[in-house]
């Protein structure tokens, strides 16, 4: 590749970065970059089934899993709030929520990282710091009722 | 005989359709970078602050090469770059794949329905096959009826 060819694909790579800097930091769907550096167990305390169901029993669960997942079982009176599917799930959330029951959200398993994404975005749209992540998730739960799962 | 003018413009068709998928593509996800940022970091090849970088970087970065590849004088640059782009998603799906994951392609943001590895890594070889004879050099014609 010639000089005058690099220089070119150069300009290619580094014309983005601008409009990528302006969109990490202005755009209203921004990546919680807080959150990122800090690592999201600094910023969403997570709780264990047992410590969610002695701490907070009025608490309302968000399910992020996929609907098709929440459909086939979920903590009973949950609500699902998967990240595609933002919209709809975030409205059924402030129609439910009172603004004082605390919230605690779960993915999968201990695996997944769908909890701690939406729990991040919650706190930020919500301007709510009483959110917290079910280690765990769902298998978590359902050992802890002794592999029961609601619905 | 199809003549040569003929076959550079269908050359031409072919790198306009790749740069309209790419321009595309960039345009869809630049609409909610977090959730792209967690479609990246759900393929569990980086850090989940690398891929909100990226998240933020790779739409424009397509954006770019798509009006690269429109441009004459960087039409050859930008086809380098845009079958690395291909080739770097490829090999990220096919991993995916290969692990048994099951995650959204996150290709076109919420646009694209969710589709699977399997259906995105077509995709995107037939995104490389049109790079690939859209950018080679004029030859002799290819086809010639006597």
């Amino acid at each position: 590749m010639s000089a005058s060819a690099l220089r070119l694909a150069l300009g290619l790579l580094v014309v983005p970065l601008a409009p990528a800097l302006a969109t990490a930091w202005l755009h209203p769907r921004r990546p919680d970059w807080h959150a990122l550096r800090s690592g999201p167990a600094d910023t969403v305390q997570e709780v264990t089934p047992l410590e969610a169901r002695e701490r907070m029993p009025d608490a309302l669960w968000i399910d992020a899993r996929p609907s098709e997942n929440f459909a086939s079982g979920s903590v009973p009176g949950a609500i699902s709030l998967h990240q595609g599917e933002w919209e709809t799930g975030f409205a059924a959330l402030v129609d439910a929520w009172d603004g004082l029951r605390p919230l605690v959200v779960y993915c999968g398993s201990a695996d997944c990282r769908a909890s701690a994404e939406v729990a991040g975005r919650l706190r930020r749209e919500l301007g709510e710091a009483r959110v917290y992540v079910l280690r765990g998730g769902w298998e978590a739960w359902k050992a802890a009722q002794g592999g029961r799962g609601a619905r | 005989m199809i003549s040569g003018r003929a076959i550079s413009i269908a050359r031409r068709l072919a790198l306009a359709v790749v740069a309209g998928v790419l321009a595309w593509a960039g345009v869809a996800k630049l609409g909610d970078p977090s959730r792209f940022a967690t479609d990246i970091a759900n393929y569990r090849l980086v850090s989940p602050f690398v891929a909100a970088m990226l998240a933020v970087y790779l739409p424009w970065f397509e954006l770019s090469v798509a009006a690269g590849l429109l441009v004459p004088r960087l039409r050859s640059v930008a086809r380098v770059l845009a079958l690395g782009l291909l080739l770097g998603f490829c090999t990220a799906l096919a991993v995916a794949w290969a692990r048994g994951l099951d995650i959204r392609c996150g290709c076109f943001g919420d646009s694209d329905g969710g589709a699977t590895a399997a259906l995105a890594l077509a995709r995107n070889a037939v995104l490389v096959a049109l790079l690939a004879w859209g950018g080679a050099r004029p030859g002799r014609p290819h086809f010639r009826v006597q």
